[in-house]
């Protein structure tokens, strides 16, 4: 198979084709045809060298795209890499090294990439600009997901995998003292510098070769060329034990205290040779030196977007690297003596360069006179004013140039077939502004370029818009000495540069200071000037927006996309700025930049999640007798944090059937819940109670030892926080019950008052909840089953209050004992020291077992305390209820001087302003159980505006076998029997508010004493 | 992502070590003369400053003691990091630069 566009072998060996190795022939595919390489080509020279000139098609337009740029800034050639569970949508051809049997897809065309059916939107372009979908396709409200999903169709860039990403990745994290974000030539220096003023250096870069563009660069340091010079620094840092060198890691993003976000590409590099796909580097560096370099800016012109137009750097790296030639015959345009250094080195890879369009006035020196000395055809102040092709669009077979300004008129056609263009190299500031960096546009070089000062952070060589290498190297090692310095906190003398450079080195390189231009253009033209090649964002869309008030930049960036591509404006910012300025007629400096933020290249999410074993990485807490729950037949959900059974379905019974079953155990014989998740707070010490007293709305202190009491916690606005028992064991020891997922938070909450505004307190918070089972019994057999506990004394039980709490024992093992229950039955709760959950379990189900005892499960649980009317916290109150509104102000202390809430209740929001209570809900219809949190309505018909309320718990009772549900509803419609609807999946159903309890006291099982009347 | 160090346990750690408790110096106000305090500016009004803040943090894997540390919000800064009841650094703001 002939390889059209490879230089051969013969020609300027030991200065082309650097890069490969033509020993190793590969062959990877390209849409289903092979394509044959060499070891070290990228998919993007490979594909050229073959001829291979459209990679992909545009983001709106379906115009075809090559190759513009050779790096990570290139806008046009994303890719699909590889098949199945590991095939890559959206990979830069450009960044991509080849493999053997490597397959790779065009992306965005159907049925093909030349004959993609969508490129007809080219023709109509002129109808189609920035903001037509937002404008058009408003009207009627209804088919917009019809058109999102249509439009989707023709827009966008690759499509995501169906499956599990198979790649595995991970996270490492690295402290070092200074990190070198670039290894070019300035990056080596700095890192060189620091290290040997003493400082632990780490140095990322891109690329998988270090030495950065000093391949495509002429010149000599210390007379050998700075390709050489370069490496024989690598060299140097390599044998380095203070240097880490990380290649093929691009540092994504800069933030705050010097953190930086690196992503390492560790596949397809045998060298490192494992399984991980990616790496994430999470670097935190005392000081960080931007060596970022500098991108080459394309030239605006019609056409300017077309393949086979390139950069003249990527011209360069191409040859250099890949011998690669871009095509036989090339005109090159250009602002500087860029464009000059890519003739003569065409000129000695044997590639016609037919003539240069020069857009400055007049321009001299060695490089001039040595291309005028090749016999170029050179031309001052003259541009493109057509780029003449194909009917395919994809090869230019002419262009078409004349006089940059004034109206001469002459205009020449010359046949070639591709084109260099080089506008001026614009600093990578990204990570520098990252952090709020600031930048200055600077007109002699046309670029923005960082000013000031940051901390932790400097900038050096061509990202800051040094480009001169003599100058580059004496700043970057005075970078690299002062971040050492920096990073150490001391004064170190300046070490001897290991290259000796002085300002007597002979260094032989030229300016390349660069200008943008753009062509004279017609309105007509306007619409194929291009500006943003991804997106296809022209200069006709710019003055579009810059018509209809869009014209600030960051205005400019939303309305029209221009930047937004993946490529995020790396190659058409500048261009837009200066074009904006242009078409506002103000000083490029006052346009500004769009607000440069993370990533700077796109990071995979598999990348950002890092590993993934097979187990859950989000581990949930057990209950102490889990196991037994797990041999029953419990089913298990994550509730709060905890892994707790919701039903026991033991011979496979249906969920409904078990629930059912649960409940009406508690109610007629007995039922044993694990509670053991509820959180459970010791408070110690002599101020105690005082403490409670502050942190509680309830009134604590006149608390009885033996005794507890239902208390509520409010926050300083007097909105409810929490619920829960709380206990006096002792005369300075209590123990508060939180609810399950609250235990943290509570204990946060009581932990953070004590510190800041109570410190004078001598009070001990300890969480015991993990410490503790705690079983809640219920039902009229509980007083049965207990008799047979061994150890436990039951006459204790026997003479027992509501709300009595003392200490018993299960054989020898301490229990504490709270009469209280959740769910109305007769009942007590048992706590236990967690290794003995258990045996207490077993021996309380053996016990019952005669008496038809049963294991109730959380959604038993929910369904028994809403029928009488139990409110959970955080279930049927949300961050704004009061405790009015569920009606627990009698919890409330009126006595107290103070309490955290006790000003915030009297807010006007909470007093004035219409509020929402809890309210039962009957729905007419016995059977249909509302969903939770389902809209309730003041009248059938759903509308937003007549919401009144929503349904906070809904369970079916099988007590009076009918639905039933708690609510919040606006107060004003509540009233007993009152008709309102409650929205479900079609339409709404009738419902009644009930203001009394769902079941009687004797339905739920409650205390058969008198004694016990005021409660369970 | 700040790096901040716990002046109790003096532990170095990442923002995700610590949570974050809002502005500092803020007491809880007290009834005067028989009229409860002005709930709203004790609740809702924040200094919200461009400059140094006054802000509390919880060694929350570490420690578990809260601490005041004084944070530019612009530059991200950390200036001083103390004690509960100790006092901020009398001017802070002369040590940052001027952003």
């Amino acid at each position: 198979m002939s390889v059209p566009y490879r230089i051969a072998e013969r020609v300027l060996p030991d200065r082309i084709g650097q890069r490969i190795n033509r020993k190793k022939k590969i062959r990877f595919t390209f849409d289903r045809k092979t394509v044959p390489a060499f070891q070290g080509d990228t998919i993007a020279s490979a594909l050229l060298a073959n001829g291979q000139r459209i990679i992909s098609r545009s983001f709106k337009l379906h115009r075809p795209r090559g190759i513009l740029s050779y790096g990570s800034n290139d806008p046009g050639s994303l890719i699909s890499v590889g098949t199945g569970a590991s095939r890559t949508p959206n990979t830069r051809a450009t960044m991509t090294p080849v493999s053997n049997g490597m397959v790779s897809e065009s992306q965005n065309n159907w049925p093909s990439l030349k004959k993609d059916w969508s490129r007809y939107f080219d023709r109509i372009k002129r109808f189609l600009p920035a903001g037509f979908y937002y404008k058009t396709f408003m009207k009627p409200m209804f088919l917009v997901p019809v058109y999102q999903r249509v439009l989707r169709l023709f827009a966008g860039t690759g499509t995501l995998l169906n499956n599990r990403d198979t790649a595995s990745y991970e996270h490492y994290f690295l402290n070092v003292d200074v990190l070198v974000i670039g290894g070019g030539l300035s990056g080596l220096v700095v890192a060189e510098a620091a290290s040997t003023s003493g400082a632990k250096v780490c140095l990322v870069d891109e690329n998988g070769f270090l030495g950065g563009l000093s391949d495509i660069f002429d010149g000599q340091i210390e007379n050998v060329t700075c390709l050489d010079w370069a490496r024989k620094c690598v060299t140097r840092l390599a044998e380095n034990p203070n240097v880490h060198l990380l290649p093929d890691t691009t540092a994504t993003g800069m933030y705050d205290h010097g953190f930086v976000i690196a992503c390492e590409r560790c596949s397809g590099h045998s060298k490192n040779n494992d399984s991980v796909e990616e790496r994430l580097w999470k670097i935190r560096a005392l000081h960080t030196v931007l060596a970022t370099g500098a991108i080459e800016q394309p030239l605006l012109f019609p056409n300017n977007d077309i393949p086979g137009i390139h950069l003249s750097s990527t011209i360069r790296a191409m040859i250099v690297r890949h011998a690669v030639a871009p095509g036989h015959r090339g005109v090159i345009y250009t602002t500087n003596d860029d464009g000059y250094k890519t003739a003569l080195l065409m000129i000695d890879a044997g590639i016609e360069v037919i003539k240069i369009v020069d857009a400055r006035l007049h321009a001299e020196g060695t490089l001039v006179d040595l291309v005028k000395a090749n016999g170029i055809l050179i031309t001052f102040a003259s541009t493109i004013l057509e780029v003449i092709t194909d009917k395919s669009n994809i090869h230019i077979q002419s262009v078409v140039t004349g006089a940059l300004q004034g109206t001469s008129g002459i205009t020449t056609k010359i046949d070639c077939d591709f084109i260099s263009v080089s506008g001026s190299w614009a600093p990578v500031v990204h990570l520098w502004c990252n952090n709020g960096g600031k930048l200055e546009f600077d007109a002699n070089s046309v670029c923005m370029r960082p000013v000031g000062t940051q901390n932790c952070m400097s900038i050096v060589g061509s990202a800051n818009n040094v480009h001169r290498i003599e100058n580059l190297l004496e700043e970057s090692w005075d970078g690299g000495h002062a971040a050492a310095q920096h990073a150490l906190g001391k004064r170190i003398r300046k070490p001897t540069p290991s290259f000796g450079i002085s300002k007597s080195t002979k260094v032989t390189t030229s300016d390349t200071v660069g200008q943008i231009v753009r062509s004279k253009t017609t309105q007509e033209k306007d619409f194929s000037v291009f500006v943003d090649i991804h997106n296809d964002v022209t200069i006709a869309d710019l003055k579009l927006a810059c018509r209809e008030g869009y014209a600030s930049v960051e205005h400019m960036k939303r309305y029209t996309s221009l930047g937004m591509a993946p490529d995020q404006g790396k190659t058409s910012n500048l261009n837009a700025a200066v074009i904006l300025a242009n078409i506002q007629k103000c000083p490029v400096g006052e346009i500004g930049t769009t607000t440069y933020r993370p990533p700077y290249t796109p990071l995979r999410l598999g990348t950002i999640g890092g590993s993934q074993p097979e187990f859950k990485t989000r581990v949930f807490r057990q209950l102490p007798s889990i196991k037994w729950h797990k041999d029953n037949g419990a089913v298990l959900d994550n509730i709060g944090g905890w892994s707790r059974p919701l039903y026991y379905a033991r011979q496979k019974i249906k969920r409904s059937i078990a629930i059912t079953s649960e409940i009406n155990a508690v109610r007629n014989h007995a039922g044993l819940f694990d509670a053991s998740s509820l959180g459970k707070i010791e408070i110690k010490g002599p101020d105690s109670a005082k403490f409670l007293d502050l942190v509680y709305a309830t009134k604590i202190d006149a608390l009885p030892v033996g005794r507890a009491l239902y208390g509520v916690l409010l926050n300083e606005s007097g909105t409810l926080l929490d619920d829960g028992v709380i206990s006096r064991l002792k005369t300075n020891l209590f123990v508060i019950y939180t609810t399950s997922g609250n235990s943290g938070l509570v204990l946060d909450h009581l932990e953070r008052w004590h510190q800041t505004e109570w410190p004078d307190l001598r009070v001990f918070i300890t969480s015991v909840t993990e410490n503790y089972a705690h079983f809640s019994l219920s039902g009229p057999r509980t007083l049965e089953i207990l008799k047979s506990l061994e150890g436990f004394d039951s006459n204790k039980l026997e003479i027992s209050n509501y709300l009595d709490v003392w200490e018993d024992h299960f054989s020898d093992i301490d229990l504490r004992v709270l009469r209280v229950s959740y769910s109305g039955a007769y009942g007590v709760e048992l706590s236990i020291p967690s290794n003995h959950a258990t045996e207490l379990w077993q021996a309380l189900m053996h016990a019952g077992k005669e008496l038809s005892i049963k294991p109730i499960g959380v959604e038993a649980m929910h369904t028994l305390r809403t029928e009488v009317g139990y409110i959970a916290m955080g279930i049927d109150t949300d961050t704004d209820t009061i405790p009015a509104d569920v009606g627990l102000d009698w919890a409330v202390s009126d006595s107290k001087p103070d309490f955290i809430g006790k000003y915030g209740l009297v807010q006007d929001a909470h007093i004035n302003a219409p509020r929402k209570k809890l309210v039962g809900i009957l729905t007419k219809h016995e059977n249909s159980v509302p969903e939770y949190g389902a809209p309730i309505f003041d009248r059938p018909h759903i509308e937003p505006g007549n919401v009144i309320g929503h349904v906070t718990s809904a369970f079916y009772s099988p007590t009076i076998s009918r639905s039933i549900s708690l609510a919040l509803v606006s107060e004003k419609h509540i009233f007993e029997g009152a008709v309102v609807h409650i929205s479900q999946s079609t339409g709404t159903t009738p419902a009644n508010i009930r203001l009394s309890r769902f079941i009687t006291k004797e339905q739920a099982g409650a205390s058969p004493f008198r004694r016990d009347a005021g409660g369970q | 992502m700040l790096q901040i160090k716990c002046p109790v346990c003096k532990i170095k750690g990442d923002e995700t070590d610590f949570s974050y408790g809002g502005e500092a110096h803020i007491y809880k106000p007290g009834v005067t003369n028989g009229q409860p305090p002005n709930m709203a500016r004790y609740l809702y009004i924040r200094s919200n400053p461009r400059g140094v803040q006054q802000e509390n943090w919880r060694c929350s894997l570490g420690c578990n003691k809260w601490f005041t540390i004084s944070r530019h919000t612009i530059s991200q800064e950390i200036l001083a990091t103390y004690k509960l009841r100790e006092t901020p650094h009398p001017n802070l703001s002369g040590k940052v630069k001027n952003i």
